[in-house]
C-alpha cells in the first residue's frame, strides 16, 4: 500500500503541474520542465505503481514467495529519494542552482539502485517457477526492458553533468533518447501491464484463463521481439538502415498488439460474469486508448508526423492506456486487499461485508467517465496544436483523478460492517 | 478405504528450542500402527530422514508449506496404493485421509467468494473431517488463512468432466494443529 500511496501523490502532483501549464505542450517536449514532469510520471506514478502491484501479484501467479519482504521497501525509499534529486538536476539551473552536475547523476544512481533492486527481487522469483505461464512471461520481458531503460536513462545523466567523456556516450542523449522512451513506454510499462491485466481480468471476469493459447502466444512473441528489434535499430543502425529496419520492427510489434487486444476481446466475450463491475468496464477503455494508440502511431509514422507529435502520441499512451488501466485496477486491487487484510480472518465466524460493500461504483463511475474524456479531450487538443485547450483538459483530467483518488481513500477506510450504508463523510483525499 | 489415518508429529516446536526431534520422530514411528502413515511438519527439508525412514521400509512424499516449513508424509512402502499415477505424489497422501465429509463446487465465483464458502464451512465442521473444494484458481490467499487455523491442505490440478481445469483442494479440519498451536 505505500507503493501505491506514492503513486498516486507523483500522479496528483505531475498533473497538477500540467494543468498549471509548467511543462508540454507550452514548453517543448525535451524542456528540462517537461523533463521533471515526465520521470514524475514514469518512475514517480508508473513505475511505483507497477513495483507495489507485482510485488503482490508475481507470488500470486508464480506460487512462489518472494525472497524478501523488506527489500521493496528499500527499494521504494531508494526510488523515491533518486526521483527527488533527478527532478532537482533538471529544475534547479532553471532558478539559478547549479544541481545538474550532482543532482541528475547521484538521483539517476538512487534510481536506477533501486530499480536493479526491484528488478532483482521478481526476476529471482520468476526464475525460480520457471516455467512460466504467459503472464509470467509478459512481466518478465517488461523488466529486462527497464533494466536497458534505466541502462540508457543513467548513461544521459553522466553525458548531461560530465564534461569530457568518450563521444559515444555524450552523443547518446541525441540519438537514443526516444530509444529510451520506447523502452520505457512499449517494453517496461505495456508489456508488464499487458501479462498482468492478462490474469487479473480472467480472474475478476470469470473467463477462461488463457495460459496455453497459441494467439497469446504469438501476441506476446511479437510484441516483446518487435519492441527488442526496434530498440536494438535505434542503437546500432545507421540512419540510412533504419529508414527500413524500424518501420518492419514497429510494424512486428504492432501485430503484437493486435493480437492482444484481440486476446482481450476472446477474454471479455468468454466471461461467465454477465454484469462487468466498473474495473473491467474502465479497463475496456483503457484497452480502447491503447488501440487508438496504435492507430495513431501508425498514421503519424505513415504522414511523416511521428517527430512533429511524438507527444500527442505519448500523452494518449500515458493517460489513456497506462495510467488509465492503473486506475481501473486500483480500484479493484485496493479494496481487494483491504478485505482481505481486514476480514481475512474473521471469514467463518461471522457476518463479513462483500469485497464489493468496500466501493460505492455508481459513485466513482462518473469521475471514470470524466477522466477518460479528459484525456480525449487533451489528445484532440493537442493533435490539433490549441495549447490552452490542452491545458483546460489537463484541469479536468486532475479533478478526476483527485476523485478517484478520494474513492481509493474511501475504499481504504470504509467500514461498512459498522453502518448498513458506507459512511457519507470521511476526511478529505490525500 | 480401511487404512488407519496417519499420525501426525510437528517438531516444529522442538526446533525452534534448539532440540533435536530425531528420537521423538524414530518413538513416533515405532508407535505407528501396521500400515499406519506418519505425516511430519518441519521448519526446513528433512533430507537426511528421507534415506533413514527408507531403511526402515516408508516411502515419502514431501511439499512445502508457507515460510521454510515442509511437510512429509511417511507412508509404509507395501500400502503405496500401486495403481496412482508416478506424476500424482501428493495423491497418495491425499489417500490416506478419510473420505471428505463435505464438498464444495466454487467453480463459477469470483475471487474471494471460493475462499470466504470454503472458510465459513470450515468453521462448521468437526476436527478430522475432509472438505473437499474444487475452484477454478489455486487460492493462494486462502492457504496463509488455512495455516493461521490449524488446518492441513492438498491441492491437485484436475481435468474436469467438461474438458475445463480446475483445482481440486482438500482439507483436513485442525489436521495442522494437534501440536503447534
Amino acid at each position: 500500500m505505500a507503493h501505491f500511496a506514492a503513486a498516486i501523490a507523483c500522479f496528483l502532483l505531475a498533473q497538477a503541474l500540467m494543468a498549471a501549464g509548467f511543462c508540454y505542450p507550452l514548453h517543448p517536449l525535451q524542456a528540462p520542465e517537461t523533463l521533471a514532469v515526465v520521470h514524475l510520471l514514469t518512475i514517480g506514478w508508473l513505475s511505483t505503481l507497477l513495483f507495489g502491484a507485482l510485488y503482490q501479484f508475481v507470488p500470486v501467479i508464480t506460487g512462489a514467495a518472494l525472497p524478501s519482504r523488506n527489500l521493496p521497501l528499500v527499494a521504494l525509499l531508494s526510488i523515491q529519494l533518486g526521483l527527488f534529486g533527478m527532478l532537482a538536476g533538471f529544475l534547479g539551473p532553471l532558478y539559478g542552482f547549479n544541481s545538474a552536475r550532482f543532482c541528475l547523476p547521484a538521483g539517476g544512481m538512487l534510481v536506477s539502485l533501486g530499480f536493479a533492486l526491484g528488478a532483482g527481487l521478481l526476476l529471482v522469483t520468476l526464475l525460480r517457477a520457471r516455467p512460466l505461464g504467459l503472464p509470467a512471461r509478459f512481466i518478465a520481458a517488461g523488466q529486462i526492458f527497464l533494466l536497458l531503460t534505466f541502462a540508457l536513462g543513467f548513461c544521459f545523466s553522466l553525458a548531461l553533468a560530465i564534461p569530457g567523456l568518450p563521444d559515444w556516450l555524450t552523443d547518446l542523449p541525441g540519438h537514443a533518447l526516444w530509444v529510451h522512451a520506447l523502452a520505457g513506454l512499449a517494453g517496461w510499462f505495456t508489456l508488464t501491464a499487458m501479462g498482468v491485466a492478462y490474469r487479473l481480468l480472467s480472474m475478476f471476469m470469470l473467463a477462461p484463463e488463457r495460459d496455453h493459447s497459441r494467439r497469446g502466444r504469438w501476441s506476446f512473441r511479437l510484441a516483446a521481439g518487435g519492441i527488442a528489434l526496434t530498440a536494438a535499430g535505434g542503437l546500432w543502425l545507421t540512419a540510412t538502415q533504419q529508414r527500413w529496419a524500424l518501420p518492419l520492427a514497429g510494424l512486428i510489434a504492432g501485430a503484437g498488439a493486435l493480437l492482444y487486444l484481440a486476446e482481450m476481446r476472446g477474454l471479455y466475450r468468454a466471461r461467465q460474469r454477465r454484469a462487468l463491475e466498473l474495473n473491467s468496464r474502465a479497463a475496456a477503455a483503457a484497452f480502447a486508448a491503447l488501440a487508438l494508440s496504435l492507430a495513431l502511431l501508425a498514421g503519424l509514422a505513415a504522414t511523416r508526423h511521428l517527430a512533429a507529435h511524438a507527444g500527442t502520441l505519448g500523452l494518449l499512451v500515458m493517460f489513456g492506456w497506462l495510467s488509465g488501466l492503473g486506475l481501473s485496477q486500483l480500484y479493484k486491487i485496493i479494496p481487494f486487499l483491504t478485505w482481505l487484510e481486514r476480514y481475512g480472518s474473521k471469514l467463518g465466524h461471522g457476518r463479513v461485508p462483500r469485497v464489493q460493500d468496500l466501493v460505492d461504483e455508481r459513485r466513482a463511475a462518473p469521475w471514470f467517465v470524466l477522466y477518460g474524456l479528459a484525456v480525449a479531450l487533451a489528445v484532440a487538443a493537442d493533435l490539433a496544436d490549441l495549447s490552452r485547450l490542452v491545458q483546460i483538459a489537463f484541469a479536468v483530467q486532475l479533478l478526476a483523478s483527485l476523485a478517484l483518488s478520494r474513492e481509493f481513500w474511501r475504499a481504504r477506510h470504509a467500514a461498512p460492517e459498522r453502518s448498513p450504508t458506507l459512511p457519507r463523510k470521511l476526511a478529505g483525499a490525500p | 478405504m480401511t487404512r488407519p489415518d496417519p499420525a501426525f508429529l510437528d517438531v516444529r516446536p522442538i526446533l525452534a528450542a534448539g532440540g533435536e526431534p530425531f528420537d521423538d520422530i524414530l518413538r513416533a514411528v515405532a508407535a505407528l500402527a501396521p500400515g499406519q502413515a506418519l505425516r511430519l511438519v518441519a521448519s526446513f527439508k528433512p533430507v537426511p530422514l528421507f534415506a533413514a525412514l527408507a531403511r526402515k521400509g516408508f516411502v515419502h512424499s514431501e511439499r512445502p508449506l508457507t515460510g521454510d516449513d515442509w511437510e512429509v508424509l511417511f507412508t509404509p512402502a507395501a500400502t503405496v496404493p500401486s495403481e496412482e499415477p508416478a506424476t500424482a505424489p501428493a495423491a497418495g497422501d491425499a489417500q490416506a485421509w478419510p473420505a471428505p465429509a463435505r464438498a464444495l463446487d466454487n467453480r463459477g465465483l469470483s475471487p474471494p467468494e471460493p475462499m470466504v464458502r470454503i472458510l465459513e464451512t470450515l468453521a462448521t465442521m468437526a476436527a478430522g473431517e475432509v472438505l473437499e473444494a474444487l475452484n477454478d484458481r489455486d487460492p493462494i490467499f486462502l492457504y496463509p488463512e488455512l495455516a493461521k487455523r490449524g488446518h492441513a491442505h492438498r491441492t491437485e490440478p484436475r481435468i474436469v468432466a467438461e474438458g475445463g481445469k480446475a483445482f481440486q483442494i482438500l482439507i483436513l479440519a485442525g489436521g495442522a494443529a494437534a501440536v503447534s498451536s
